[in-house]
């Protein structure tokens, strides 16, 4: 390319370094492979079957939107902890309206995506009019929704929510529900806003120089704003597929989606648009923490601590990652 | 005011607290700092000033062991040579302490602890912090300085003079506790102050050196120089440019030994009004430093501000470009009121800022050299649901060969360019929306003398061939004189002077920024 030859510095560069590069990139993919390939010879009839991959790619699909819904306010700089409260508060609301009051469902959805709307604005007023740090406000209003959600409905599990919601969530299509297809035309929608329309370049330039792009006309509390909604809104569209594929709706099914999704979106940005919160690099680091969990269990017979142990860990490390190859790049940038 | 503790000084009193000879310093091929000698008394305040690059910050950095100069000078602290470099602990163990101007307080910390930050006396067996005994020796101290507040206030809660005497007393209390008396250097302590906290912070100055020890009054304002000072020594280039008693010394007489020529009297007369149309308009504009000011720029003009640091000028690029709020006053760009718009507004109106950080305000290091450059105009490049990447790519490919950017590679990361190739692809950026009025804010920090030469080039052609507006705030008074048409000069948030035509020196410019000229300081201190 003729980049290259513009850029003496980028010729000069070694094999090492361009091994290095690509291990960086393409790092969480190749430890997938791995992976799949250590637990199949360990473990073939288990591991390395069509059950196992539709269950892998499967159950898996509602953390893989919760987690791509997250990418978008960390791709602008902030936190959102809010998502699983609004994950089990919207699901239950739309369940009690349905089941206890017989609402129809295009009311009922309505009201459903509203509260999302709503609780997405209160988070965004917070951070960006207030000015409070996101982590505290959303930790704050997603324990206050947790709260909520078990007084509202009593702390009961609701079964038998309306028809099309379960069919539009649970329908098989070549072995895989419904819901697998939406996680990944999320995945491929939050892409292509990402990577190729200017929101996505703003969402980039808020999260990583909001002075700058203040300075280049960029509304930047506009941006937050619409960052904080859109996950609020996915989480509750998660949280409704969710009811959908298990027909019924569980007020404490939600939490243990919090970590897995924050190690997923962190451990993506270390992948493929390495420095980055990026769509693939989500998908990719998704599959690649539940590819651990349950190789790990069904080779080990480890049971539900397992999850909570290696994405903590994950979470952790790929933080830790990230920060050490960012430094790498920095120092290699600086002396070039 | 006159301590007796003077008297109890005397055996002493003829040896300075500190001697410097034939101090150099030279930084690759240039030297920051040639032969410089220097003797300070103790109970006296000595003065140091200077332009810009003239060697105080060298001097101060090597006097704080940040620096070790060149082989050959000597340093003696009462009378004794002492090993050079002086390393970081060095000063504090000669009984030197440095106040710079943000005077490492921490603000949500109390008093007593903020005087007590760095040495906590503890008692055995458990290193208990001896409470009791802070807490006296805080009154002690605050007690000296005439100081009436309550020890257990946190210092967020003082106006700047008292943080400022607080500062000091901290310092003095370390210097003094060791030796009895030393050097406290004071590198702009006045900058962050109010004028009516400058009084206090001068009392106190002078109780320091009534009580023995001597102080180092670095700043670059005139008037605090020959208010507080016994003595003044001038840097100019590197060198000693002489020291004189501020008793024997006018203003005028500081400039000539400042600027190193005489200046002539100013007429202070405005130019003539240009035929041209006004662009830029400002009138009666208030902001945190800047009050009421009032002017306008021309299509085709390059008009400069500057002035001493904290004069108002730094306030300026923000509250035109709508990135901070005027408190009042009216801003006018082409006839469109923008005196409470945001940046994006400005724009719209034909208005770009190259502002003063490259990283942090012009743009983000870690991005490429391309996302950067079309961040302002995304929307152009938005086709049919699709950001055209290649047609990005082409435009900054065709941005770094006319402002020669090098490497000349879109996808590059910004922060591997020079200072000087950022500069340029961020002026190429606001160029290319071929503004009506453009800013720059230091355009020539950081950058070396070829991109200077480039960058000026193009303002100044574009100004010319397409009447572009083009304001300077700069503090560098050689590349104003040489590209602006006009220069306005700030003292204190106001215009002090507008330099035109023949009155258009570097030296003119640094002397009008030391308060020469202009009718809100007598040219001569009578």
């Amino acid at each position: 390319m003729a980049d290259l030859a513009d850029q003496p510095a980028t010729a000069r560069r070694s094999a090492g370094w361009w091994a290095g590069e690509v291990l960086y990139r393409f790092g969480v993919p190749a430890l997938l492979v791995v992976l799949v390939v250590v637990f199949s010879l360990v473990a073939p009839s288990q591991f390395f079957t069509v059950t196992n991959l539709q269950n892998i790619l499967g159950t898996q699909a509602i953390l893989l939107m919760l987690a791509l819904g997250l990418t978008i306010p960390l791709a602008a700089g902030e936190f959102d902890l809010s998502i699983v409260g609004v994950f089990a508060f919207v699901s239950a609301m739309f369940a009690l309206v349905t089941v206890d009051h017989s609402w129809p469902v295009v009311p009922a959805l309505l009201f459903a995506l509203a509260l999302a709307v709503a609780i997405g604005l209160t988070n965004a007023f917070f951070i960006v009019k207030v000015g409070v740090n996101s982590f505290i406000t959303t930790l704050g209003t997603g324990t206050a929704l947790g709260g909520l959600t078990l007084l509202l409905t009593e702390s009961k599990t609701f079964s038998g929510l309306p028809e099309v919601v379960v069919t539009v969530s649970s329908t098989r299509l070549l072995g895989l529900p419904l819901t697998f297809y939406y996680a990944i035309g999320l995945a491929f929608a939050l892409w292509y806003v990402l990577e190729h329309t200017p929101v996505g370049r703003w969402l980039y330039f808020v999260g990583s120089g909001p002075e700058v792009a203040r300075l280049n006309g960029i509304p930047v509390g506009a941006v937050r704003t619409v960052a904080l909604v859109a996950s609020s809104l996915i989480a509750a569209l998660a949280g409704l597929l969710q009811g959908g594929l298990l027909n019924a709706v569980d007020p404490f099914s939600a939490q243990s989606y919090l970590l897995s999704a924050f190690a997923g979106a962190f451990l993506g940005a270390t992948t493929i648009k390495p420095g980055r919160f990026n769509a693939w690099g989500t998908v990719a680091a998704i599959y690649l923490v539940i590819t651990g969990i349950v190789g790990l269990q069904i080779t080990t017979g480890a049971t539900g601590y397992i999850t909570d142990i290696f994405n903590g860990t994950v979470l952790v490390l790929a933080v830790a990652l990230s920060l050490v190859v960012g430094r790498r790049r920095a120092a290699a940038g600086s002396a070039a | 005011m006159t301590a007796p503790a003077q008297a109890a000084a005397a055996p002493g009193a003829d040896v300075p607290i500190l001697s410097v000879r034939g101090i150099s310093k030279t930084f690759g091929s240039t030297a920051a700092l040639s032969d410089f000698s220097l003797d300070i008394a103790p109970g006296t305040v000595h003065g140091l000033i200077g332009q810009n690059g003239c060697g105080k910050s060298t001097f101060i950095k090597i006097l704080g062991g940040f620096h070790a100069p060149d082989p050959g000078g000597r340093l003696a602290v009462r009378g004794e040579d002492v090993e050079l470099p002086l390393g970081p602990r060095g000063p504090a163990a000669l009984g030197i302490s440095i106040l710079h101007q943000d005077l490492a307080l921490v603000d949500t910390l109390s008093i007593v602890d903020n005087l007590r930050i760095a040495q906590w006396a503890t008692e055995p067996p458990l290193r208990r912090l001896r409470w009791r005994a802070a807490r006296a020796d805080a009154r002690r101290l605050l007690a000296r300085f005439e100081l009436d507040l309550d020890i257990d206030q946190p210092v967020a809660a003082l106006p700047g003079g008292e943080r400022a005497i607080l500062a000091i007393a901290r310092a003095l209390d370390g210097i003094e506790g060791a030796h009895g008396a030393g050097l406290l250097v004071l590198d702009e302590a006045t900058a962050a102050l109010p004028d009516d906290q400058v009084e206090r912070l001068f009392t106190a100055v002078r109780r320091v050196a009534g009580d023995g020890s001597a102080v180092l009054f670095v700043s670059h304002r005139l008037d605090e120089i020959t208010a507080v000072t016994d003595a003044v020594t001038v840097l100019r280039d590197g060198r000693g440019a002489g020291t004189v008693p501020t008793a024997d010394l006018t203003e005028r007489e500081l400039i000539r030994l400042i600027v190193g020529r005489d200046v002539e009297e100013l007429s202070g007369g405005r130019l003539q009004a240009s035929a041209a149309a006004e662009v830029l308009r400002v009138r009666g504009l208030n902001g945190a430093i800047l009050r009421d000011l009032s002017f306008e720029v021309r299509a085709g003009e390059v008009v400069g501000v500057t002035g001493l640091l904290g004069m108002g000028q730094d306030e300026l690029p923000g509250l035109l470009f709508g990135a901070t709020k005027a408190a009042s006053g009216s801003i006018e760009v082409d006839g469109t009121e923008l005196g409470q718009a945001r940046p994006r507004d400005a724009i719209r109106a034909g208005v770009a800022l190259v502002p003063g950080q490259r990283i942090g305000e012009g743009a983000v290091a870690e991005a490429t050299v391309t996302e950067n450059v079309t961040l302002a105009t995304l929307g152009d490049y938005f086709r049919r649901g699709w950001l055209d990447g290649d047609r990005q790519v082409r435009d900054v490919r065709d941005l770094t060969e006319r402002y020669a950017v090098k490497p000349r590679t879109p996808h590059a990361v910004f922060g591997q360019l020079s200072g000087g190739n950022q500069q340029k692809a961020l002026l190429g950026k606001w160029m290319g929306l071929g503004p009506k009025l453009l800013i720059l804010h230091e355009p020539a920090h950081g950058v070396d003398i070829e991109a200077r030469r480039e960058i000026f080039n193009k303002v100044l052609a574009a100004a010319a061939e397409e009447s572009m507006a083009v304001l300077i705030v700069s503090s560098e008074h050689d590349e104003l004189a040489q590209v602006a048409s006009r220069v306005l000069v700030l003292w204190e948030g106001g215009l002090h002077v507008e330099l035109t035509g023949g009155q258009l020196n570097e030296h003119a410019i640094s002397a009008a920024c030391y308060g020469h000229g202009g009718d809100r300081l007598p040219v001569e201190a009578t």
